[in-house]
């Protein structure tokens, strides 16, 4: 036999006796590509924070929180106040496994970081207990947490947009497809 | 937002079913330990995901990642190897499982690069041109890797060569 032919066979040999775990791994993969996500969004948070840190110093310094020079320094765009309200959500489309999700939701924010969801009729889950908490432009929430394929996710973050009487949500960081059906696929009109 | 989220994730959890297992048994074969190879692999994967809006706009997405996969192998085994160097440990113990020990035994004593021309040109079938390019070589090199493999292996086994690369 010559080396090639040996290497061939061998190789093949060798070869089959590996015996790939796929789901195993690929579950893995999944798992330190969310947690690297999360990582690098922390630590884009700090950066953030300490440049906000220095631009607060060097305004300081530059005399920007004297009132005599200068009396009306603007507040961040998206307030926490802002969000709170009753707002209704008109769902139209939802997958299969979905389907009872589909119509109008009743959704309010209230103080405290209470969230109370009002589903559609045909609704099969439970909406109690849910809670949200805003950290600048992003909302983080529980809600769904009930639902299949969400137990695993505790919450869920979006970062929001409020327009008028209109909220809106990107998606930044979820694998619930219920919550990101209710929050980044939607408009939300608030209540008068 | 949510829904090309979702399809990307399904698309890539569809290749990486596909060609998980095959590019496992490469690198594995290069590596030559399990254990390593399947981190090797995660790695290679990990940044397949991370990049995934790209590389899935590619032709061939699985070419792609077994690419990284095997150059990640020849980096991991050239430090290993450095390593046990180092330390004088026995080097090049063969694996319990594998079939041909002889064989296993002989591909240890070849450096890691030419073990991974060896296993891309006679395991997965590659042409010499395809291996330059996985190795990031000419082709002239990858014919050097094989012809000294070959003369190598044939060394320790006391086998004949053949002088198949075209």
């Amino acid at each position: 036999m010559s080396v090639e032919d040996r290497l061939r066979a061998g190789l093949s040999g060798e070869a089959e006796a590996v015996t790939p775990e796929v789901e195993w791994q690929l579950e893995r993969v999944m798992g330190r590509g969310l947690r690297r996500t999360r990582m690098r969004r922390a630590g884009y948070g700090i950066a953030v924070a300490a440049a906000s840190a220095a631009a607060v110093v060097l305004a300081f310094n530059a005399g920007v929180f004297d009132p005599s020079v200068n009396e009306h320094v603007p507040g961040p765009v998206n307030q926490p106040e802002q969000i709170q309200g009753e707002y209704v959500v008109e769902i139209s489309q939802a997958t299969d496994r979905q389907a009872d999700m589909v119509g109008r939701w009743r959704v309010e924010l209230a103080d405290g970081g209470v969230l109370r969801l009002v589903p559609p009729r045909g609704y099969a889950g439970t909406t109690s207990g849910s809670s949200y908490r805003v950290a600048g432009d992003v909302i983080l929430t529980n809600a769904f947490v009930d639902r299949p394929g969400c137990q695993t996710v505790e919450r869920g973050s979006y970062r929001w947009k409020r327009t008028g009487s209109t909220l809106r949500f990107a998606v930044v960081d979820d694998s619930c497809a219920d919550r990101e059906l209710l929050f980044a696929d939607q408009t939300w009109e608030a209540l008068p | 937002v949510g829904a090309v989220r979702r399809q990307e994730r399904l698309e890539y959890e569809w290749l990486f079913r596909a060609s998980y297992p095959s590019v496992l048994r490469t690198v594995f074969l290069i590596t030559r330990d399990i254990g390593r190879a399947e981190e090797v692999c995660q790695d290679a994967y990990l940044l397949l995901l991370e990049r995934w809006s790209k590389v899935s706009q590619f032709e061939h997405p699985e070419a792609w990642v077994r690419k990284v996969a095997v150059r990640m192998a020849i980096r991991v085994t050239q430090r290993e190897k450095r390593r046990t160097r180092l330390e004088a440990t026995a080097q090049n113990a063969p694996e319990p499982h594998l079939p041909d020990l002889d064989l296993a035994t002989a591909l240890g004593e070849l450096t890691p690069m030419q073990r991974a021309a060896v296993v891309l040109y006679y395991y997965e079938d590659r042409p010499v041109i395809e291996v330059a390019r996985a190795l990031r070589v000419s082709p002239s090199t990858v014919k050097q890797h094989l012809y000294r493999a070959r003369s190598r292996l044939a060394e320790l086994l006391h086998e004949e060569v053949r002088g198949d690369v075209c």
